[in-house]
């Protein structure tokens, strides 16, 4: 057990001291989220005022500001592109050398990106933070929120990871998969409300996504950073990220195990 | 004999299904709906143990069936069937638990962080494999002192040649002192004083710790200076499993016979023999030691020229793998 934490911690260390070398590519992102940011004000500044309406969808103009503040957070911290990774290591082959450490390949895979996550904690999300509470009056959530939106967000960071993954592991049958990645990235981005938030679609697709797991990577959470729900609600949210975890947890580990045998070319 | 076997591999095979078809554009389209399907036989069924402290080398040609042997060895190939257990355990089943017991290096493959200096690798592997803080100080000194690697091991992996990166990845291999390093192909790259240091550091280790390497190589200098025992694979079948004495004994009928001559020779003519090379002074011979005895050469050329020097050899270890692989 204790062997198995420090095997755990090395990859964290070992994704925390890659990403230092690549830290002047982590800050430009800190440069380009304001940009970002700036923009969707234009717009929704010349949308609010054109239609004359305080309230669009559930959000005020503040609100929707911070709702995209939040959402930048949530990007620099859940994004993960895993699947480019795996695919990579099907294709050139040094998923052998991956299979030759003593460590199970899921939890080194996970491990290994929080540790790259942690840099983009220190140097791009709390400076951005702090960009957009002075700049964009986005507003401090309450302690209780503030604590409730760290747990929603770690969720949705375990359940992009899975998604990520389970996407990965066609590469091992299909050794190509950038089409498929790319309909991955754009399904994330879109149906977990990165562009609008949901409650700007209509009703019939809202229902559908409510089925997907999408959602519960951003909208939601954001939602409870604005403290848009009632605490049994924020218990509802968090229920369900569970349940997909679980879920995409499970099919993960099957799906791996299947693509390790193909892999290792059981069966012929 | 109380001593058990650490690798014990029976009848092991591998085949391989793969698709081939005929170049051009035309049958690139037919194969999207046919496909024709070879069965390639990597192994036939090899079987052969290994004892622990050997230091075993693992030749044959390209595409032979050596790489699977050893993948299937190290846990990250399934065999279509036969036996194989290795440190009492079978490699492919529970693959996180049995790769800590052993130390790989492959080929041209990177185990280290490519964007870390290797001594990172060494760092975090020591985090990773538990290894105690006065061994891993102990053997990363020794390691390095002896490859020559202290400057080389502070710059990131993907900055380093091809030959420093091999120095480094086999320190990366030996660290957490594995009881069975497989080495394939590990002097790829280095430079002759560095392939004599890396052979002291594998000789060294095995006598200190009591390794078994396995190691594959085409250079037969590796061979001669290591191993004790080799295995010769082809086409997917052990064709020779013994000391390297008695391949020489086995598979050598020739022996290099060099005559200088204190006067011109008039010519040289004997049986089962042949003139290699011939100058005023100097004769080079091919003898078939099944055909004439060295005995009689040597009596020969003393009854007919003034000779100065004799020199009898053994034609060259490459020589003698080429004939055993083209039979």
């Amino acid at each position: 057990m204790k062997n198995l934490f420090y095997r755990y911690l090395s990859e964290i260390k070992a994704g925390f001291r890659i990403s230092l070398i690549y830290r002047f590519n982590t800050l430009v992102h800190l440069l380009t989220a304001p940009i970002n940011l700036v923009i969707f004000y234009f717009l929704w500044n010349a949308i609010y005022g054109y239609t004359g309406q305080e309230i669009i969808r559930g959000f005020t103009l503040p609100a929707l500001i911070s709702y995209y503040a939040v959402s930048i957070i949530i990007s620099f911290l859940v994004w993960a592109d895993i699947d480019e990774w795996m695919e990579e290591a099907v294709r050139q082959g040094y998923l052998v050398t991956d299979l030759l450490r003593p460590i199970n390949y899921i939890g080194s895979n996970f491990f290994f990106l929080i540790g790259l996550k942690l840099l983009n904690l220190l140097i791009q999300t709390i400076p951005f933070f702090i960009i957009a509470v002075v700049f964009f009056n986005v507003k401090i959530a309450g302690p209780a929120y503030f604590l409730l939106f760290f747990v929603a967000l770690f969720m949705a960071f375990v359940l992009n990871f899975f998604i990520s993954f389970l996407v990965g592991l066609t590469a091992f049958w299909l050794m190509k998969i950038g089409g498929i990645r790319r309909m991955r990235r754009i399904f994330v981005f879109f149906l977990s409300g990165a562009l609008i938030p949901l409650s700007f679609f209509p009703e019939w697709f809202q229902r559908i996504s409510s089925f997907l797991p999408f959602e519960y990577i951003r909208y939601h959470v954001i939602n409870i950073y604005l403290e848009k729900y009632t605490f049994v609600e924020v218990l509802r949210v968090m229920g369900i990220q569970l349940v997909w975890i679980v879920i995409l947890c499970l099919l993960g580990i099957l799906v791996w195990r299947r693509a390790y045998k193909k892999f290792a070319g059981a069966g012929t | 004999m109380k001593n058990e076997p650490i690798i014990c591999v029976e009848n092991l095979k591998k085949t391989y299904k793969t698709h081939s078809r005929e170049p051009g554009l035309v049958n690139a389209f037919k194969s999207l709906f046919k496909r024709k399907y070879i069965i390639k036989e990597a192994l036939k069924g090899i079987s052969f143990e290994i004892m622990p402290g050997e230091i075993v080398g693992f030749i044959g040609p390209n595409g032979a069936g050596k790489s699977t042997t050893l993948k299937t060895l190290s846990g990250i190939l399934y065999p279509s069937g036969g036996n194989v257990k290795v440190l009492g355990m079978t490699p492919w089943k529970n693959r996180v638990k049995y790769v800590k017991n052993i130390g790989v290096v492959f080929g041209q493959k990177n185990t280290m962080w490519w964007d870390l200096p290797a001594v990172d690798t060494f760092e975090l592997n020591r985090e990773f494999y538990s290894i105690p803080k006065e061994a891993y100080k102990e053997r990363l000194d020794r390691m390095v002192k002896l490859l020559d690697v202290e400057k080389v091991m502070r710059t990131p992996v993907r900055d380093l040649s091809l030959g420093e990166r091999m120095k480094c990845q086999a320190i990366t291999s030996l660290l957490h002192n594995p009881k069975l390093v497989f080495l394939d192909e590990p002097t790829i790259g280095l430079d002759i004083i560095a392939k004599d240091r890396f052979r002291d550091l594998i000789k060294d280790t095995n006598k200190k710790d009591k390794t078994t390497f396995i190691v594959t190589t085409h250079d037969m200098q590796d061979i001669e200076k290591l191993c004790d025992r080799i295995i010769i694979i082809n086409h997917g079948e052990i064709i020779y499993d013994g000391s390297l004495k008695n391949i020489k004994g086995e598979y050598l009928s020739n022996k290099i016979v060099d005559v200088k001559l204190e006067e011109a020779h008039q010519g040289f003519k004997l049986k089962g023999c042949k003139v290699l090379k011939r100058r005023k002074y100097e004769l080079k011979i091919e003898i078939n030691v099944k055909k004439k005895s060295i005995n009689e050469l040597v009596s020969y050329l003393l009854e007919n020229y003034q000779v100065a020097d004799i020199l009898i050899q053994d034609p060259p270890i490459e020589e003698i793998i080429r004939n055993i692989y083209e039979k």
